[in-house]
């Protein structure tokens, strides 16, 4: 095989460095955890803006207040999630910051409650991603290897490049149809 | 292109002192259908000229009998809305082009938030029925002049009820659109069509109030607005066309037998962007970016500068 320059693909995602200084009436952030890089630069940058501003976080040490609220769990943030989106205007901003497997799944409950792509920005930290396994349609979590067995059904799974923004994961697809599971061949 | 449909005016009706409502049946075979917030070119000979101007249907989707249009009688006509309240009269027969769509409803708006003023009522009308039989959430805030711009009120106030808002002028009644765009649910898409003004504000408002774009739908129907005469020279065929300030250069260039594809006929939808190799242009259109208008123009509505020819590629 020979190694060159290559295109990312169009579904590659695109992750921010900085938020984009657009109108907005109301600003969340929502964070994997506190003390992530991204995430003080972030929330500092926003609290220059004179709009409201929302902080969700797993975690941290922050003491929680009306701009400030913290869950113990990601479960409980995705329900703090629910409810702040309920009664949330057009005009809010939402910035998702973690590793892609949060981010993924924070930007799909935003969808769902009507937000579109042009509102929502993501910020990505750390290195955990999805998986989808093409085979038996389970969802995993990897880090950043290529090769991995599925975790329900066993495939030895090569990690596609292509990313699916709706499933918010990475395509896994069988690694070597003559040695499915790697088993050892007679 | 496609060719016109003959109609005949099957109904004209008064709606308000400005305000005519006309409907038109096919003269052979059916009409084509149409989706909500089409709308169709009407043809009007005026002297010497031939006037097109668009207008929205206003009759139910559903029902393809037949086509309603309203007009409202424009103070500075170019002759276009004088001719269908003056001249048109049932069993006359008209030219139509085919509807087109550049103003449908978003399908995956969860709220349709539709802002009217005055004659801007008339693509919304179509929207109710599907809207409706779609059991859709929708909200109508309509600003009018009232007993002289408030077209089907009364029975928008019947099929309504609370989803209607109304704002007539004449009672000091104003339209709040910084409140109005500041409160909505996530998910919400906004529609307006009326004077520019109102387009305008609806649009500036959004944008103040972080609104995506593709949240923001707007239609114009301003007929061209006058300007000085100026020629157009043709690079290709060789023609010179001569275009008076009442008229525009895409008419000019029908006048002569010059078809060029179009929809709108105001300057938003791009379909008769026209190349242009030489002369300078007053670009009026609300489509065509920056670096575009250094070598297009959309001829409905924009113009060559008084006293340099325009060296168009046709």
């Amino acid at each position: 095989m020979t190694t060159h320059a290559v295109q990312p693909l169009f579904s590659t995602p695109v992750y921010q460095n900085q938020p984009h200084s657009k109108a907005a009436t109301r600003r969340l952030v929502v964070a994997q955890a506190l003390d992530q890089s991204p995430v003080e630069a972030l929330i500092s940058e926003l609290q220059a803006h004179a709009q409201p501003l929302q902080v969700l976080a797993i975690g941290g040490t922050g003491t929680a207040s009306d701009a400030l609220q913290v869950a113990a769990s990601q479960a409980e943030l995705v329900q703090m999630l629910h409810a702040a989106l309920r009664s949330a205007p057009v005009g809010t901003r939402l910035y998702l910051c973690g590793d892609e497997a949060f981010i993924w799944q924070c930007r799909e409950i935003a969808r769902h409650a009507g937000m579109l792509n042009e509102e929502i920005e993501l910020f990505c930290a750390g290195s955990r991603r999805q998986l989808y396994c093409v085979h038996c349609s389970a969802l995993q979590d990897i880090a950043d290897q290529t090769e991995v067995a599925c975790a329900n059904c066993g495939v030895n799974l090569l990690v596609r490049a292509h990313f699916s923004q709706r499933l918010g994961a990475y395509m896994g697809v069988c690694l070597d149809p003559n040695n499915v599971r790697g088993e050892v061949r007679p | 292109m496609n060719s016109p449909i003959e109609v005949r005016v099957a109904a004209v009706t008064q709606i308000t002192p400005v305000i005519r409502e006309f409907t038109f049946e096919p003269v052979r075979g059916a009409l084509p259908g149409f989706s909500s917030g089409s709308h169709v070119v009407v043809h009007m000979p005026v002297g010497e000229r031939s006037v097109r101007n668009a207008y929205s249907l206003l009759s139910n989707p559903a029902q393809t009998q037949h086509y309603r249009i309203a007009v409202r009688l424009q103070d500075e006509s170019r002759g276009g809305s004088r001719y269908m309240h003056e001249q048109v009269k049932a069993g006359d027969l008209l030219q139509v082009s085919p509807p087109a769509n550049l103003f449908a409803p978003n399908s995956q708006a969860r709220h349709h938030l539709l802002i009217a003023g005055g004659i801007g009522i008339t693509p919304f009308l179509s929207y109710l029925p599907e809207l409706q039989a779609r059991d859709a959430s929708y909200s109508l805030h309509y600003a009018f002049r009232g007993g002289f711009t408030d077209a089907y009120l009364d029975s928008l106030r019947e099929n309504l009820g609370t989803q209607l808002q109304t704002y007539d002028s004449i009672q000091g009644q104003v339209l709040d659109l910084a409140t109005l765009l500041a409160s909505q649910a996530l998910g919400t898409h906004v529609y307006v069509c009326g004077p520019q003004r109102l387009i305008d504000g609806v649009r500036v408002h959004a944008e103040q109030l972080g609104w995506p774009e593709i949240r923001v739908h707007w239609e114009v129907f301003a007929a061209p607005e006058p300007g000085h005469p100026f020629v157009a020279n043709l690079a290709r065929s060789g023609l010179t066309v001569e275009v008076a300030s009442d008229s525009s250069l895409l008419e000019a260039l029908e006048q002569a037998g010059v078809e060029i594809p179009n929809l709108c006929r105001g300057g938003v939808c791009g379909q008769c962007a026209v190349a242009y190799l030489d002369g300078a242009v007053e670009h009026r259109d609300a489509y065509l970016s920056a670096t575009e208008r250094s070598n297009t123009v959309m001829p409905c509505v924009s113009r060559g500068l008084c006293g340099s020819a325009l060296l168009l590629d046709l």
